[in-house]
């Protein structure tokens, strides 16, 4: 027997996350394919008009990805709710919060990345630019983190309800709208040649917001539930 | 030691016990028994601090509970009414992630020593737990006990889904706890349906009637 410390506790519970997602690959798969079809049956729907392809691009990808983070939410919490394991982690010696970065980390490991890692590809069907292909990788690199984070209240807040889904879009699409216009505009600037890095330093800001006040709202409403 | 300080509890509007003054020391066993729905789960969350009370305080060597909770916690282990299993994961990897949660590590072959405990042994050990049967995701479960470096154990029905054997296992367990100078906190409606499976502990007990 070994004493661990805190930051070996959180990097537990992200591995066990992963682990869990990679064992039930079908759900985790669900959100990205969703992503893909949606994106890519866009070009088929629309056809071989290459401007109109270009202004639309940054808009329906990230609508998808922004519906695609919002699938895979519902069971950030409320699968360890309903083992029991969610009273463990509240017993924990490590706050709460912090648990919640560890998952919300690893919620963004398992549908933020792998959105990330497609969506070059995606993109090519909308024949954007390199340097527009670029901007959406790093637009979607910390709106997806955003996402992550500000969905998780809305998973935290709807924690032991039946049918959650619809509830958390209601709760935390308001709050997300914001990362949607700016990641969008970021990728129409950088397609126009105009500079786009405002837009950038926008999102970032509000990442760390985010990052910050999303884990203790998430710790506070996880109480809540377990009450 | 383990106290309370006027506790009381509600649920919706109706209060379901009140100004509870209860003093575990060291060694001692306070067995919580009452009916269904008189609030016995509730207490023990109460004590282990996931529930607020509607009023009063439980004190940890006479500090409350909510001023330093990782110190408390440090000392606690709680097993409620769920095991706290994931289905996914088989028997070890399910005990190496709750030890790890209260700071501990420990090696697979302790795992396995503690699993073996209560006859748990061979492929079991490597099956998803949705693959177990009641009685042995119990049994996963109360392992924790064999490894646990806790003072404090509050148990919701621990007896519940374990066959004889496996309740003499845990009455053992429970007594070596006891006699170590640990503080126990157990429900279990056994006693009542008159299948008194539980060994007698002989140890300073506390019957408290809800």
């Amino acid at each position: 027997m070994q004493k661990i410390s805190t930051l070996e506790i959180l990097l537990a519970v992200f591995k066990r996350d992963i682990s869990l997602a990679l064992r039930r690959q079908s759900d985790t798969l669900g959100a990205v394919f969703f992503f893909a079809l949606v994106v890519s049956l866009f070009p088929l729907a629309i056809g071989p008009e290459t401007k109109l392809l270009q202004q639309i691009a940054p808009g329906i990808i990230w609508v998808s990805a922004l519906l695609a983070v919002m699938l895979s939410l519902s069971r950030l919490f409320n699968d360890d709710y309903q083992d029991g394991v969610l009273e463990q982690l509240a017993l924990s010696i490590c706050p709460l919060a912090l648990i919640a970065v560890a998952k919300i980390l690893a919620h963004w490991t398992y549908t933020g990345l792998i959105l990330l890692c497609i969506s070059p590809v995606l993109a090519l069907q909308f024949n954007l630019s390199g340097i527009a292909i670029e901007v959406l990788l790093i637009t979607l690199f910390i709106g997806t983190l955003i996402l992550s984070f500000i969905g998780s209240i809305g998973a935290a807040l709807t924690v032991g309800l039946k049918s959650s889904g619809a509830l958390i879009s209601l709760l935390v699409l308001p709050l997300l709208i914001p990362v949607l216009i700016l990641g969008t505009l970021a990728v129409d600037a950088a397609t126009a040649n105009l500079p786009y890095s405002v837009y950038l330093y926008i999102l970032l800001a509000l990442a760390v917001l985010a990052s910050f006040f999303a884990p203790l709202a998430c710790a506070a409403a996880l109480r809540i539930a377990l009450d | 030691m383990l106290s309370t300080h006027e506790l009381s509890c509600q649920r919706g509007r109706q209060q379901l016990w009140g100004n509870l003054n209860l003093e575990v020391a060291p060694g001692e066993l306070l067995f919580v028994k009452g009916a269904n729905g008189n609030g016995k789960t509730s207490l023990l969350k109460i004590l282990a601090g996931l529930l607020l009370p509607d009023h009063g305080q439980v004190l940890w060597q006479q500090q409350a509970i909510t001023k330093d909770p990782y110190a408390y916690r440090d000392q606690l282990l709680y097993i409620g009414h769920q095991t706290a299993l994931k289905p996914e994961m088989n028997a070890i990897e399910n005990l190496i992630f709750l030890a790890g949660l209260h700071g501990l590590r420990y090696s697979e072959t302790e795992i396995t020593a503690a699993l073996k405990q209560w006859d748990l042994q061979g492929k079991t050990l490597y099956l998803a737990c949705r693959q177990l049967s009641q009685g042995q995701k119990q049994r996963v479960a109360l392992a924790q006990l064999n490894l646990s470096q806790q003072q404090v154990w509050i148990l919701d029905e621990p007896f519940n889904s374990l066959d004889a054997t496996g309740a003499s296992t845990l009455a053992q367990l429970l007594q070596k706890h006891l006699e170590a100078k640990g503080i126990l906190v157990l429900t279990s409606h056994l006693h009542e349906r008159g299948q008194d499976m539980t060994p007698p502990l002989d140890a300073v007990e506390q019957l408290l009637q809800l």
